[in-house]
C-alpha cells in the first residue's frame, strides 16, 4: 500500500477538496462542450471517464465517509454510467496505512492493554486494508486472528463529509434534495453503523449464527473479547480472495458451486431471515477449500415484511403481461405517483416493465448463467438508453419507490456482479418462502 | 537527613498540588518551606525560585514519558519515525492525568511563544530528537544535509508544540482527533526531511530575502510566492 501524503484533515479543507472536485467536473464540462464545438459530435464517455477521475481522486483523498459512498455507487451499476463505476470500484484499494505505535495507541485505549499484551504475534504492518481501516494478522497458541483496526476520527467526521457530499451527488446525478432524501437518509444510517465495531460485531454472531445451516459457505469466527467499538476482531482465513479465485484456473464446476453458494446464502438472507449482508463485494470475500468465505458484516439491512412482500411480488411474471395490476402494484410502491399524468404514467409503466424483465430473469429461467457477458451489459444498457430516451432523472420527479428498496436492490446488483465475475451457472429458484411462492429481486429501478 | 531527589519530589509536589488547587503559584517561598516544615536553605539548595519548581515539573514529565518508550519491550525494533510516533502518542495519553494542569499554564498560548516554565521541558526534547534524528540518518530514512541537520529536532520541537496547542483546545471524544494530528504532521515531517524539499524551500526564502535586502524588483518575487 502506498502511504498517501497528504490527506485534508478539518472541515475546511475538506470541503476545499470537493470544491476543487465540483470545479473540475466544470471544467471538463466545458472541454467536452468545446471538443463538441471543433468535432461536431458529443463524447459522452470521454466525460463521464474524465469526470470520475477528478472525482474519484478527490472521494480517495478523503477517505472515510466519501470513500464509503465512493464504493457505494461504485456497486450500484444501475444509477452509474459505466465510466463511473470503474474507477469508483478502485476508491477499495486505497487506503493509506496507519502506523504501528498508532495501532498501539488504539489498542490501549480501548482495551488499556498493547496488542502484544493480548497476542503472542501481531503484525507490525497491516496485511490488508480495510475502507474505514486496516487489518493485522494475530497469533495466540495456535489460533491466529484477523484483527481490523479503525482510524480514529472516522465516525467523528463522517457526518460533516455527508454533508458535503451530498450537494455533489445531487448535482452529479441531477437529482433533487426533496425526491432523494429518503434514501440519503437511508444511506447515512447504514455509513453510522458502520462505523461502530460493537454494531458490526453483533450484526456477525447474528447472522453467522443463523447461516450456519448453509452448506457451501464457511465463516470466520468472531471474538467479543478482543473487540471494541474500534476494533473487530475475527478468525484469521487463508483463503483466496474473491477476485483472484474468478481470474484464476477454478473449474467451471467448481465455479458453479461457489456461485450457487453465494445465490443460497443471499436468498436464505433476504427471504428467510429477512435480514442480510448488503455489502456483495468481491473484497468481503474469499474462498477457501471450496467454501464461500464472507468476512465483513459491517453493512446489514433488516427488511420490513410489508416491504418484502411488496417489493418481491413483483417476481411473478404474470404482472408484467397484465397492465392494469403492474400499475396496481406501482403504485403500492409508490413508484408511480397520483399525480403522474397519463403519458408518464404509460412511459413508466413501460421503463418499469423492461427494468423488471431483465432484472428479474434469472429468476424467470429458475437456471441461470452468469458468466453470459450479454446480460450485464444489458443491464447496464438499459440505465444508459432510458436515460437517453429522457427517462432520466427529470422524468423520476418526485419522491418515488422506497429507500427500503436501496440495499435489497444493491445487494442484487452486487450479487449479479460477482456471479458474473465467477462466469457461474446456477439454480436460481427461491428456496425459501416469498410472496406468490417465488421470490424476486430488484423490482422498481427507480432508487 | 532525606535524599535531595526525596526533597525535590516533595516541593514539586507541593507547590503542583498550590497552583492546581489555587490556580496560581504560591506567594512565597516561605508559605512552601512553612507547609513542608523545611527551612529556607534547604529549599535554595534545590531550586533558584519557584518558577524553576514548575520548570522542573515539566521537564520530568518529558523525562518520565521519554524513558517510558525507551525502556518499552519494541523499542528496539522500532525505526526513527515509529518511535517518535511512539513518544508522542505516549506523551500525550499521560498528559491526560494532568490535563487541567496543562489548560491552566499553556492553554490559549500561540505555538511559537515559549512559556519560560517549559524551556527546561523542551531542551530535554530535543536531546531526544537528536537522536531521534541521528538515527534516522544513520539508516537512511532522512537527508543528511551536514550542518543544516540541526535544524531537523528544532522542527521537531515545532510539530510537538503544535500537537500540544492543538491537544489543548481539542475537544473530540476521546481526543481521537490528536492522534490523527500525530499522525499525519509525524509523517509529513518525515517526508519534508527524506527528500530535498525542506533545502528547496530554504533555497527559495534566501533567494527571495536576498532580493529583498537588496531592494531591488522586492514585489515580484515575494508576489510570486
Ligand atoms: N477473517 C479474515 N481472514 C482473512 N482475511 C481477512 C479477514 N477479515 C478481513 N480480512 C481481509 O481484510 C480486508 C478488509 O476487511 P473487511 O472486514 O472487509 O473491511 P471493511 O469492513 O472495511 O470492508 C478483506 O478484504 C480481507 O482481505
Ligand atoms: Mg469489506
Amino acid at each position: 500500500m502506498p502511504e498517501q501524503s497528504s490527506i485534508p484533515t478539518n472541515a475546511l479543507s475538506r470541503m476545499a477538496a470537493i470544491a476543487g472536485a465540483g470545479t473540475k467536473v466544470g471544467v471538463n464540462f466545458v472541454r467536452h462542450y468545446a471538443q463538441a464545438a471543433v468535432s461536431g459530435r458529443l463524447n459522452q464517455d470521454a466525460l463521464d471517464a474524465a469526470n470520475a477521475r477528478d472525482i474519484y481522486k478527490t472521494l480517495s483523498e478523503l477517505k472515510g465517509g466519501p470513500l464509503k459512498i465512493a464504493q457505494m455507487l461504485s456497486t450500484d451499476q444501475h444509477l452509474l454510467p459505466a465510466a463511473y463505476a470503474d474507477v469508483f470500484s478502485q476508491a477499495q484499494y486505497s487506503a493509506p496505512p496507519l502506523s504501528y505505535p498508532l495501532v498501539a495507541r488504539t489498542f490501549r485505549r480501548e482495551f488499556g492493554r498493547e496488542p502484544l499484551e493480548f497476542f503472542d504475534e501481531f503484525s507490525r504492518e497491516a496485511v490488508a486494508g480495510a475502507s474505514i481501516g486496516q487489518v493485522h494478522k494475530a497469533r495466540r497458541g495456535n489460533l491466529c486472528f484477523a484483527v481490523k483496526v479503525q482510524y480514529p476520527g472516522i465516525a467523528d467526521s463522517l457526518r460533516s463529509d455527508l454533508a458535503v457530499v451530498k450537494p455533489l451527488a445531487l448535482r452529479l446525478f441531477g437529482l433533487r434534495e426533496e425526491d432523494v432524501s429518503d434514501y440519503f437518509r437511508e444511506v447515512e444510517e447504514r455509513l453510522m453503523e458502520e462505523t461502530d465495531y460493537e454494531h458490526e460485531l453483533e450484526r456477525s454472531l447474528e447472522l453467522t449464527g443463523q447461516c450456519a445451516c448453509l452448506a457451501g459457505v464457511r465463516f470466520p469466527k468472531f471474538f467479543r473479547e478482543y473487540s471494541s467499538r474500534r476494533i473487530l476482531t475475527s478468525e484469521w482465513i487463508d483463503g483466496v480472495p474473491f477476485d483472484a479465485y474468478c481470474d484464476g484456473n477454478a473449474s467451471q464446476k467448481e465455479r458453479d458451486r461457489i456461485g450457487q453458494a453465494l445465490w443460497d446464502f443471499y436468498d436464505f438472507q433476504i427471504h428467510e431471515l429477512k435480514r442480510f449482508h448488503a455489502d456483495p463485494h468481491p473484497g468481503n470475500f474469499l474462498v477457501s477449500d471450496g467454501k464461500l468465505v464472507p468476512l465483513d458484516f459491517g453493512c446489514t439491512k433488516q427488511l420490513d415484511p410489508h416491504f418484502h412482500k411488496r417489493h418481491f411480488a413483483f417476481l411473478d411474471e404474470r404482472l408484467l403481461e397484465d397492465d392494469a395490476s403492474l400499475e396496481r402494484a406501482l403504485r403500492e410502491l409508490r413508484i408511480l405517483l397520483p399525480e403522474d399524468g397519463s403519458a408518464q404514467t404509460r412511459n413508466m409503466l413501460d421503463l418499469c416493465r423492461r427494468s423488471i424483465a431483465l432484472l428479474a430473469r434469472p429468476f424467470h429461467e429458475g437456471e441461470f448463467n452468469f458468466g453470459d457477458p450479454e446480460y450485464l451489459r444489458e443491464i447496464r444498457y438499459l440505465g444508459e438508453q432510458s436515460e437517453r430516451e429522457g427517462y432520466g432523472p427529470k422524468m423520476l420527479r418526485g419522491a418515488r419507490g422506497s429507500a427500503e428498496s436501496l440495499y435489497v436492490n444493491r445487494a442484487y446488483f452486487g450479487l449479479y456482479n460477482l456471479l458474473a465475475r465467477l462466469r457461474a451457472r446456477v439454480m436460481t429458484v427461491s428456496r425459501f418462502s416469498v410472496a406468490n411462492g417465488q421470490s424476486n429481486p430488484v423490482a422498481g429501478g427507480v432508487g | 537527613m532525606e535524599t535531595s531527589q526525596h526533597l525535590r519530589d516533595k516541593i514539586i509536589g507541593k507547590v503542583l498540588d498550590h497552583l492546581r488547587e489555587h490556580g496560581k503559584m504560591p506567594p512565597t517561598v516561605y508559605a512552601v518551606c512553612r507547609d513542608l516544615q523545611i527551612s529556607e536553605k534547604e529549599f535554595y539548595q534545590e531550586f533558584p525560585s519557584l518558577d524553576a519548581v514548575e520548570s522542573a515539573h515539566w521537564r520530568n514529565v518529558m523525562d518520565h514519558n521519554i524513558r517510558k518508550v525507551e525502556n518499552s519491550s519494541e523499542w528496539q525494533g522500532f525505526n526513527s519515525q515509529q518511535r517518535l510516533l511512539a513518544f508522542l502518542y505516549a506523551y500525550f495519553e499521560d498528559s491526560l492525568c494532568h490535563r487541567s494542569l496543562l489548560l491552566l499554564r499553556f492553554g490559549g498560548l500561540n505555538v511559537l511563544q515559549e512559556p519560560v516554565s517549559f524551556r527546561e521541558a523542551s531542551q530535554r526534547f530535543l536531546e531526544f530528537a537528536r537522536d531521534i534524528v541521528k538515527k534516522a540518518i544513520q539508516e537512511r530514512e532522512i537527508a543528511d544535509r551536514g550542518r543544516l541537520n540541526d535544524i531537523y529536532p528544532r522542527g521537531l520541537l515545532l510539530q510537538f508544540r503544535t500537537v500540544l496547542d492543538f491537544h489543548l483546545r481539542d475537544t473530540s471524544p476521546g481526543f481521537e482527533r490528536t492522534d490523527v494530528l500525530i499522525e499525519k504532521t509525524t509523517r509529513l515531517a518525515f517526508d519534508l526531511m527524506k527528500t530535498s524539499a525542506l533545502d528547496s524551500a530554504i533555497d527559495l526564502a534566501r533567494w527571495v530575502m536576498a532580493f529583498r535586502n537588496q531592494g531591488a524588483v522586492a514585489k515580484a518575487p515575494c508576489g510570486a510566492m
